[in-house]
């Protein structure tokens, strides 16, 4: 009897002993080098002495908003078939994918990409607070529930890894998207958001006088051919900030980066204004407005 | 493993039925307790990789009454842990992560033994049901996950008296766990998902305990019990949930599950 019980004791012990510890442990592309705005986002004073410039180089902007249809905004809205890909819808695709990327794993989602694959590399250990860079490089990654590919590397900055509402930033740097019928676009922009439902778009370029502008708060309609239509803010690298309408903006011919027609007018919250008309022959023309003065060119 | 569920099945209605016709005057009784456990979650990927493990001690209550005679004893009980335990896993991109998962468990379960046969021998059957809210909290930008998984188990084992005499006795016992069809809920709302429930499959398990009762006097007894069980869940089947705009496939990942703990109660009769 002793041994019987001695040896249920033992049995007993193995057992905890054996449960313990781990068991297993289209539209245009607006291509090129990636640049980054540093330029003056002041309102611009609209002269003589600037209008054509503001003018010129936002008619080349209108090349960089036009890949957005609309304003972007968080709340999804599907991939479309159309003409072009559409940067917001985009941008929610790949803000889910890192959303899905950030969600704990008590339950196993196995991919973010359908076809391709995607990484992600960052702090081995997040911390609980402060500025975290998290670096998303997609490969041929057909994301989820779209026949969208994206190739490329996306960064997000997280102003305060602790504080969800303290904002983040996200950069495209030489981000290629496709979708069949389409052409290839590379995008090179930052995304600031500074809560989740509150991010302004920003697309930053070299112009064709050297300089980096940016272009932000787009909603742009149209094509390059029958003419683009719409707004933007645009920030001269030099001259400041104008709030921009476009009409007709059209590109072609040997004018390159500039439009070959349409017209562009430009204010700023300062009072100050001007318009700046493109022909066929690659001549620009136009009127300014400084608050009390105004003249052409 | 089914088929020798089946005949402990069997042989503990055997040893019941044969119980029944030495039945005496029947004592009813009352037990409350204080419980600590030691709970231990892990999953795995499809790869067998981990994919977050959490563990750390729960306190708990537990309250149940019985009915018993020399030889069959009924028993229902109710139990509820709660606290946080230490998640340490990963996010969903492989991202390193930490943090705490607050933890609720509940268990109502009825029980049957039988009085002792040859070799001293006695059997037991358990029904119970168990509930478990699981809330992986969020850390910053990485979001918190709320789960919940219920689901029926059924168990059969054998008792041995170790000790036995006037005032102490000490009994070890031994069973095997049949864990029925469970439901597992997930609230994927912060992924533009909504609520989604799924089956969680069946599983198996093992369970021991070590009994020892102390009589303070005729009619009430402390108890302290040394318990452990553990058991196994599937893969859940891949689920597919959409929103008006998209789509994602997940699954409930296999895991292993240890809870081992430590029970002292209070018994007496009413």
């Amino acid at each position: 009897m002793k041994l019987l019980n001695l040896l249920v004791l033992v049995c007993f012990s193995v057992f905890i002993t054996a449960c313990g510890g781990s068991s297993g442990g289209g539209g245009s592309s607006g291509g090129g080098n990636a640049v980054t705005f540093s330029g003056n986002t002041e309102p611009a004073t609209i002269d003589e002495d600037n209008a054509e410039d503001i003018g010129t180089t936002a008619g080349e902007a209108v090349d960089r908003a036009a890949n957005s249809s609309e304003v972007p905004s968080l709340t999804g809205i599907s991939i479309v078939d159309s003409s072009q890909i559409d940067l917001s819808e985009l941008n929610q695709l790949i803000l889910d994918s890192v959303q899905l990327a950030l969600t704990p794993s008590g339950i196993d989602i196995p991919n973010v990409c359908s076809s391709g694959s995607a990484s992600y590399s960052g702090p081995t250990q997040p911390p609980s607070s402060g500025p975290v860079t998290y670096t998303f490089t997609y490969n041929q990654c057909t994301l989820i529930n779209s026949n969208v590919k994206a190739n490329g590397t996306a960064t997000i900055k997280y102003n305060d890894f602790g504080n969800p509402n303290a904002g983040y930033e996200m950069s495209y740097t030489n981000f290629t998207v496709s979708q069949p019928g389409i052409d290839t676009v590379t995008i090179n922009m930052t995304i600031v958001c500074t809560s989740a439902g509150s991010c302004t778009y920003n697309s930053d370029f070299v112009g064709s006088d050297g300089s980096t502008h940016r272009v932000s708060s787009f909603n742009i309609s149209g094509n390059a051919t029958s003419g683009y239509n719409g707004t933007f803010t645009f920030s001269h690298s030099s001259y400041g900030s104008v709030s921009v309408t476009a009409t007709g903006i059209t590109y072609g011919g040997s004018c390159g980066a500039t439009p070959n027609g349409g017209t562009i007018s430009f204010s700023s919250s300062n009072g100050s204004s001007g318009s700046i008309t493109f022909a066929s022959d690659c001549t620009v023309s136009g009127t300014w407005n400084n608050g009390s003065v105004s003249g052409s060119f | 493993m089914f088929k020798l569920f089946i005949v402990s099945a069997a042989s503990t209605l055997f040893l019941f039925a044969a119980s029944l016709s030495q039945a005496d005057e029947p004592v009813f009784e009352w037990k409350a307790g204080l419980l600590t456990q030691y709970f231990h979650y892990e999953e795995f990927n499809s790869q067998g990789n981990t994919l977050n493990q959490e563990e750390g001690l729960l306190p708990g209550l537990q309250f149940s009454l019985g009915y018993s005679t020399n030889r069959v004893r009924h028993q229902v009980q109710a139990e509820v842990y709660h606290g946080d335990v230490d998640y340490d896993g990963k996010t969903q991109g492989g991202i390193p992560h930490r943090t705490q998962t607050d933890t609720q468990l509940y268990h109502l379960g009825y029980r049957l033994d039988t009085g002792n046969t040859a070799y001293g021998l006695s059997a037991y059957f358990s029904a119970d049901w168990h509930y478990w809210s699981r809330s992986i909290q969020p850390v910053g930008f990485i979001i918190g996950l709320d789960e919940t998984y219920r689901w029926p188990s059924i168990s059969l084992g054998l008792s041995y008296p170790l000790l036995h005499s006037e005032q102490h006795s000490l009994n070890f016992s031994a069973g095997y766990l049949r864990l029925l069809t469970g439901r597992f809920t997930v609230d994927l709302s912060e992924l533009g998902f909504s609520k989604q429930e799924i089956n969680l499959g069946s599983g198996d398990g093992e369970e021991a305990s070590l009994l020892y009762r102390f009589r303070l006097d005729e009619k009430q007894s402390i108890e302290l019990e040394l318990y452990a069980r553990r058991w196994s869940f599937q893969k859940s089947k891949p689920e597919t949930i959409s929103n008006s705009i998209r789509s994602i496939t997940f699954v409930e990942p296999r895991s292993n599950s240890l809870r081992t703990g430590f029970a002292l109660r209070f018994t007496a009769p009413f």
